[in-house]
């Protein structure tokens, strides 16, 4: 192999887990499921946990909590051209987690920090977010580290998100938006 | 000769903690990377810490030190870290620049690791070129660094000494020992250190890098965590008379680790390294 198919290879096989390129030689056979692969991608992903859990702070305990935060991590990196600046890599994980995800309210949650974090960086104006739970209980429950029960707190509510509110954004019941 | 300079990284916006070093140190390090943020598509890096450095600069000896150059790539290095070096040398002024002797980007996407490149002619001679490009570009000292391996060799024809010697001797540049990435390959594959040190050109070493790290899975990490072990400073010790040319030993240690080490405890470690290896 030549230095471009040798590392053309390595990426595909740091992106596919217990996969082969083709025409792999020895070299490639013997690294597919060798500890040194599976560690060096474990440093890629630990990498990437480490600045998500201090930059989506919200999501990411969401995530904790639901004890699904490793594996979606994991799930992101293999399938996305992860950015190493952070402000990137954070709407890459959100915009990753609101396409894959079936759960309403991590699916609501990723969409309101994303463009929480978009209006306090002047990039949106206003946006809202739909949610299917009260949105106040939600946040209370993940920033003061509380036991995540949404259920008694279903509704349908929508977080108006705009630059000029004191704080960024309104919780607005729908029945009011009738 | 005279006695090396201690350095430590300064990444992260954090007055309390540079004032603390300062006292400690005659240079500091930092990573364009590091204190960059992306804002439209565009890195730039953070006004307040280029500040602090052009103030510091006065006093200290202030050294470059990337990680997203990607000197290995076959495709190209980056061109928007160099971007941010240009920046970098515009606003600060450097005593030299220096980057990992690796990559971290194929075709364009990121692996989100450094990874060595085979030593062998082919990288050796889009190597030297590329240094030779980044000299022509910054008119100051430009210097490489070893790199810890995590993936066993591939194709390479030369030792990690003969490799380093001929890009030192194809280019002039000058290199960073990183005691502990040879610490971990010692750990990780069984490198000889001794037999490394015997046929590295000690001449072209102007820097040397300490740091710790952790072990998973049985293999010792460069995740730059913790204070620098005994063995790996007394290596250093051992080392440091060889290198005629040294002039900076660097800790490091990043920005992610100085909350769980602590101030206290990041100036004890500057204090013991400096009294260890008298600088």
């Amino acid at each position: 192999m030549d230095t471009k198919t040798y590392q053309e290879n390595i990426l595909f096989m740091l992106k596919h887990p217990g996969v082969l390129p083709d025409e792999a030689d020895v070299y490639l056979k013997e690294l597919k499921d060798s500890v040194e692969l599976e560690v060096t991608r474990d440093i890629s992903i630990w990498w990437r946990t480490v600045q998500i859990e201090k930059y989506c702070v919200l999501t990411s305990n969401y995530l904790k909590k639901k004890q699904c935060f490793d594996e979606e991590v994991r799930q992101f990196y293999l399938q996305t051209n992860v950015s190493p600046y952070i402000e990137v890599m954070a709407m890459q994980f959100y915009d990753y987690l609101l396409i894959t995800t079936t759960d309403n309210l991590l699916h609501s949650l990723a969409a309101f920090e994303k463009y929480l974090i978009k209006i306090k960086r002047g990039e949106v104006i206003e946006y809202e977010v739909q949610w299917q739970y009260e949105p106040y209980a939600i946040l209370d429950m993940l920033l003061q580290n509380k036991d995540l029960k949404p259920e008694p707190f279903t509704g349908n509510y929508t977080t108006f998100m705009a630059s000029y509110l004191e704080d960024h954004f309104e919780v607005i019941p729908q029945d009011e938006l009738l | 000769m005279p006695k090396p300079i201690l350095s430590y990284t300064y990444d992260k916006n954090d007055t309390t903690l540079l004032e603390l070093v300062q006292r400690h140190v005659g240079a500091v390090e930092t990573t364009a990377d590091t204190i960059s943020f992306m804002m439209n598509n565009k890195a730039t890096l953070n006004e307040e810490i280029v500040a602090q450095l052009n103030a510091l600069s006065s006093t200290h000896k202030i050294l470059s030190h990337g990680v997203g150059l990607s000197i290995g790539s076959y495709s190209g290095y980056s061109e928007a870290y160099l971007a941010l070096m240009d920046e970098l040398y515009q606003e600060v002024p450097l005593y030299w620049h220096s980057e990992h002797l690796g990559y971290t980007t194929v075709d364009g996407e990121n692996i989100n690791v450094m990874l060595p490149v085979n030593r062998n002619d082919e990288c050796l001679a889009m190597i030297c070129k590329r240094v030779e490009q980044i000299q022509k570009r910054y008119p100051i000292p430009f210097l490489l660094e070893n790199i810890a391996h995590l993936l066993p060799d591939y194709n390479c024809i030369y030792s990690e000494a003969e490799f380093l010697n001929a890009i030192v001797r194809n280019t002039g540049c000058g290199l960073i020992l990183d005691v502990y990435n040879i610490a971990c390959d010692v750990h990780n594959f069984g490198f000889n250190m001794d037999d490394f040190l015997a046929k590295l050109n000690l001449d072209a070493v102007k820097e040397i890098h300490l740091a710790n790290g952790s072990i998973y899975k049985d293999k010792m990490m460069d995740i730059h965590s913790r204070a620098v072990s005994e063995d790996v400073l007394q290596k250093t010790k051992e080392i440091i008379p060889s290198l005629k040319n040294l002039e900076f030993v660097t800790y490091e240690l990043m920005p992610e680790a100085i909350p769980s080490m602590g101030y206290v405890a990041i100036e004890q470690e500057l204090i013991r390294i400096k009294n260890t290896l008298e600088l």
